[in-house]
Parts: C-alpha cells; sequence; structure tokens
C-alpha cells in the first residue's frame, strides 16, 4: 500500500539566488527520491511550491519530518496525507512547473497556509492540477499507451469528489 | 512584438485590442480560430490572446494545430471559466499561461511581457545556431571543450593539441561569431544550448 503527501508551501527563496537554488533542489530531490522509491511532482508558482510525494509509508515519512523543518520553504500546508492507495499516479518525481503565469499562481494562492482544513473546491483543484500533470505526458516525451483493456487510474480528485459525496 | 487577439466575442475581442494597441503592441484581430489559422504560417511570430471557447475551433485545437506546424507563436489563453483540467493541458503544451475572464487588462499584458521575453530568447537562440553553423567541426570542439571557461593549457591537453593551435583557433572562433572576446563567444555557445 502506498502513502502520499501533498502540501503548499511559502517559497523563503530570493529572487536574486531563485535560479541557482532551485537548480539545487531539483538535482537534490531527484536523487534522493528515487533511492527512496518516491515519485510525484513539484509546483513552483510566485512564491508558492506545492509538492505531490507518494512512496512507501517509511519514505514518506521521513519526507515529511525533513521537508517540514527545511528552511527554504515555510508552512508546508498538508492538503493530503496518508496511506491505503493501490497505485502510483506518477512514474517517477520531476518539476511539473516553474514559473510565472497566473494560473498557478492563484491555484496555489488560494491556499490558506497554517489552516488544517482547506475548502473543498482549493484542496480539489490542487489535486486536479497533479492529477492532469501525471496524465499528460511531459513534453518532448512519448505519450503513455496504457494496455489494453486497462481501466484508467483513479485519481486523486476523483477520491475527493467521492469522499464529499 | 505582434499580438493577434482570436476572440468570437467581438466588443471583448475590440476592447482587448484597443487596451494592448494602447500598450504600444501591433495588434490583429481575428473572430475565429479559423481564421487565424489559415494565415497562421505568413504572420510574424508573436503572442496570440486565445479564446478557449470558440465554435468552429477552440482554443487547445488551435494550439495543437500551431504545434504541430511549429508556428513560433507564443499563447495566452482566455476562459470564461476555471477549467483546471484545460489550463494545465495549455500550460504543459506550452502556453504562457491561462486567464480566467473576466480578468483586469493588466494581466493580460502582464502575461502578452512573458511572451514578449519569450520570444526574445528564443530568437537570440536561433541567432546563436546559426552563427555556430559557420564554425568548422574543429572549432566548435574547441568551443565545446572551453566550455565554464577553461584556460588554453587544459584545452589543448585534453584535445592533444598545441596551446597555439588553440590560441588561433580561438581567435578565429572570436572574428566569426562576431564576439568581443572569447568570453563572449562562449556566451552564444551557451545561449544556443539552454
Amino acid at each position: 500500500m502506498l502513502w502520499r503527501w501533498i502540501y503548499v508551501s511559502q517559497s523563503m527563496i530570493g529572487a536574486e539566488t531563485a535560479d541557482a537554488v532551485v537548480a539545487r533542489i531539483l538535482k537534490g530531490s531527484a536523487v534522493n527520491n528515487a533511492a527512496l522509491g518516491v515519485t510525484g511532482a513539484l509546483v513552483m508558482g510566485r512564491g508558492r511550491f506545492a509538492q505531490f510525494l507518494e512512496g512507501s509509508e517509511e519514505s514518506i515519512l521521513h519526507l515529511k519530518g525533513r521537508i517540514s523543518v527545511d528552511r527554504r520553504h515555510a508552512q508546508a500546508t498538508t492538503i493530503e496525507f496518508g496511506g491505503g492507495y493501490q497505485a502510483r499516479q506518477f512514474a517517477d518525481w520531476s518539476l511539473a512547473y516553474a514559473g510565472p503565469s497566473n494560473f498557478f499562481a492563484q491555484i496555489l494562492g488560494r491556499v490558506q497556509l497554517g489552516q488544517s482544513q482547506q475548502k473543498p473546491s482549493v484542496r480539489d483543484d490542487i489535486l486536479m492540477v497533479f492529477s492532469e500533470f501525471a496524465a499528460t505526458p511531459q513534453p518532448g516525451s512519448e505519450a503513455p499507451t496504457p494496455a489494453k483493456g486497462a481501466h484508467r487510474t483513479p485519481r486523486a480528485s476523483d477520491e475527493a469528489r467521492e469522499l464529499r459525496n | 512584438m505582434n499580438v493577434y487577439v482570436v476572440d468570437d466575442d467581438a466588443e471583448l475581442r475590440e476592447s482587448l485590442a484597443s487596451y494592448l494597441g494602447g500598450c504600444g503592441y501591433a495588434v490583429q484581430m481575428f473572430a475565429s480560430g479559423a481564421a487565424f489559422l489559415s494565415v497562421a504560417e505568413d504572420l510574424t511570430p508573436g503572442c496570440i490572446v486565445l479564446d478557449l471557447r470558440m465554435p468552429d475551433l477552440d482554443g487547445l485545437a488551435l494550439q495543437r494545430a500551431l504545434c504541430e506546424m511549429q508556428s513560433g507563436h507564443q499563447i495566452v489563453l482566455l476562459s470564461g471559466y476555471g477549467e483546471v483540467q484545460q489550463a494545465v493541458r495549455a500550460i504543459r503544451a506550452g502556453a504562457i499561461d491561462f486567464l480566467t475572464k473576466p480578468c483586469p487588462p493588466e494581466q493580460v499584458l502582464g502575461a502578452v511581457e512573458h511572451a514578449r521575453a519569450n520570444l526574445a530568447q528564443v530568437r537570440q537562440r536561433e541567432d546563436a545556431k546559426i552563427l555556430l553553423k559557420r564554425l568548422t567541426e574543429r572549432e566548435q570542439a574547441i568551443l565545446h571543450a572551453s566550455a565554464g571557461g577553461k584556460a588554453s593549457k587544459q584545452v589543448a591537453h585534453e584535445l592533444s593539441l598545441s596551446i597555439r593551435t588553440i590560441e588561433a583557433h580561438r581567435s578565429r572562433i572570436i572574428h566569426k561569431l562576431g564576439a568581443q572576446n572569447f568570453a563572449g563567444a562562449l556566451l552564444i555557445a551557451q545561449g544556443c544550448d539552454s
């Protein structure tokens, strides 16, 4: 059974050094996550981070502990945390988006940092973003070809909807 | 930079065009995706401010068609609804941004300005590629081996050439690339890789 942790946080990285720091974070995370068997994606938009992590209970708890005390960001706010997932959403870990778009700034900006509960629509939008990143192949990579007759893997946003119904 | 406003809503199309025109952009309006697509290849690469929902050819379909023809146009999508799936797909496929209507015109302008910066970067990369094609294979190898500002001595050692040969090639590289010095030539090569 897989565990997941999805959070949004406030970046503490200065604009002048952002590129170098981000490059360092990406390099470190890619190596570290691969070693832990953790997959997922990172979204960076205008001063906020959102990250989706999935893996064994042990590795997710380990990463959660480490990430929570990382001084390069603050107020890591949980959007979803727990176990019981049958399948991974992501095949690997990567930077899904980093840029100045209003779209991601708004989606991440609606999260009330430091609060244990978020509005369902805010939570759903974050989950939907990650589902969509998981479903859309990276530009330039081959489109995944699902096995014949394979069922669509349930997505986080489906589950969110089921929970509310 | 040219801006192409593609929207079936005449009122919105005209108000956006007039605002962006007032900001100094050369603006052309199109009432449908098909109307834009029919001339897309003949237009200077610019920024398309594109409505997502249009009757004949929607914004995402037009984006796909433009991607396939490698048009070089940058895209800013506008939508009446906060469609997260479509937005992620559009941005993933290279759109600059996805704005929900009604959005303040300054937001559209901000996205158009990002498009301009992107286009300038693309152009710089293409210029660098053309310049680098002027170099011989050996010159390209020397430029490549010198990445990160390596000293002639080290490059000479790596390529099993004399320092004098490296120095002679370096001055030819500077001349051919129209650079001020060898650091400038390295920057051109770097711009092409990025």
